[in-house]
């Protein structure tokens, strides 16, 4: 057989392969498929890293919003028992006199059913030992459970836009924590913390037992505890919180 | 005219019929004869029998597809005429496309053991089991008898590429027929 005999088998092709190879014409490149799979696989690396880069930051932000997933149920029950005992801690040790008020704040907000105060409403629902199961977690109660202060063993701050941490103890510590329970919190409003923008404190209280109970003061103007809901600040209250941490900080 | 039109005055048995398939497919058979036959009054002389093959065909013939069927008439007809045992008669794209695909033959294949259009079915399993880029660049090779530059321009590719792919088909085609003939 010669190679002329195959040139002239080509001939008995079928038609359809025959249209084929005429009706592709100037269809474009033609891409080997094993290219075109590299090439898919490659695109979706890089959106992969592109998207990382850019929404990664933005996660991180959300996730400081809503809380870190740390859990301190042991330190809920043991902060909700000692603020029963809470002694006030001196304003002496800060020169500012920055520190809030006692008592009266609290008395104010217990008031007020739409108003939540750290001191205040947390405890009475304890003493009610209503349907509040602290042993299981922050969901089961609304409100901030005040920080019991003779229980704070160190408080850790950082600060989103300065990027550093800063470790305070002793009465430094405790008037943080004073300054917390004697914030006044709204429960109800109507701005998204998740969609507002601003620097946030991380306030981390370690206990003497060990636990840790974490905050975040986002904005002067949100509040919240780790894993729990939202609260609204006073701007007020929320600025002198600022200006208490920039001395405690940063002085 | 659609091809359904034409193939439809096939079967009126008008005359127009021709007239419209040399309008539509004239110069494309023309140009296929062309690359068989080198005098240019042969290559009419195959395209006019083509049109005869295709009056003679339809009906009861009806060809889907319509271009192939007519390219195939022409193909075979230019074959018959092509006088394959002098080289100096042949046009020179015939004698390097013949070297090409000798390529492709397994050693001592027996003339007589596989007539042109068993062969012709052998190809057809091939052609459908390779990859749709090979086939198309060994179609237009080797049935169109496009040269190389004009598939690369074709396909919007290199030379090279062409002839890479060209040279791996052929490969591949020699494996088959040498594994295809010990079953023939």
């Amino acid at each position: 057989m010669k190679g002329s005999t195959l040139l002239a088998a080509m001939s008995y092709v079928d038609d359809a392969l025959v249209q084929e190879a005429e009706d592709r014409l100037p269809a474009g490149k033609v891409i080997p498929l094993h290219t075109v799979r590299w090439a898919a696989a490659l695109a979706a690396c890089v959106c992969i890293l592109v998207g990382w880069a850019v929404f990664a930051p933005a996660l991180q932000n959300a996730a400081n919003f809503s809380g870190g997933g740390k859990s301190s149920t042991a330190a809920d029950t043991t902060a909700m028992e000692a603020t029963n005992e809470a002694a006030p801690v001196s304003e002496e040790s800060f020169d500012n006199g920055a520190a809030p008020a006692e008592g009266g704040a609290e008395e104010e907000a217990a008031a007020e059913s739409s108003v939540l105060t750290g001191g205040a409403q947390a405890p009475a629902e304890s003493a009610d030992g209503a349907e509040i199961d602290r042993g299981t977690g922050k969901d089961s109660y609304s409100g901030i459970i005040p920080i019991s202060i003779e229980a704070v063993r160190e408080l850790r701050v950082t600060h989103s836009l300065a990027g550093r941490e800063e470790t305070y103890t002793g009465a430094d510590a405790a008037a943080v924590a004073e300054y917390i329970n004697g914030l006044t919190l709204t429960e109800d409003f109507d701005e998204n913390p998740n969609e507002s923008v601003g620097g946030t404190y991380t306030l981390e209280f370690e206990m003497e037992d060990g636990t840790t109970r974490i905050f975040y003061h986002f904005g002067n103007a949100f509040f919240c505890e780790e894993d729990g809901p939202w609260y609204r600040m006073e701007y007020e209250e929320a600025a002198r919180l600022g200006s208490l941490l920039g001395y405690v900080i940063f002085d | 005219m659609e091809d359904e039109a034409i193939i439809a005055l096939y079967f009126a048995r008008s005359d127009s019929a021709i007239t419209e398939t040399s309008a539509k497919y004239g110069g494309k058979l023309q140009r296929l004869s062309e690359r068989f036959l080198r005098a240019k009054e042969d290559a009419e002389e195959c395209v006019n029998d083509t049109y005869l093959g295709a009056w003679n065909a339809i009906p009861p013939q009806k060809p889907l597809h319509f271009f192939a069927f007519l390219a195939k008439l022409c193909r075979n007809i230019a074959c018959n005429r092509l006088d394959w045992l002098n080289a100096k008669k042949r046009s020179a794209e015939v004698v390097s496309l013949t070297a090409e695909m000798a390529e492709c033959l397994p050693g001592e294949m027996d003339d007589e053991a596989m007539d042109t259009r068993m062969l012709g079915e052998l190809l057809n399993g091939f052609l459908k089991a390779l990859p749709e880029d090979s086939r198309l660049i060994f179609m237009r090779r080797y049935w169109y008898m496009d040269s190389v530059k004009e598939i690369a321009l074709r396909y919007k590719m290199g030379e090279s590429r062409v002839k890479t792919s060209l040279h791996r088909t052929r490969q591949k085609l020699r494996a088959y027929l040498e594994k295809e003939d010990f079953s023939v």
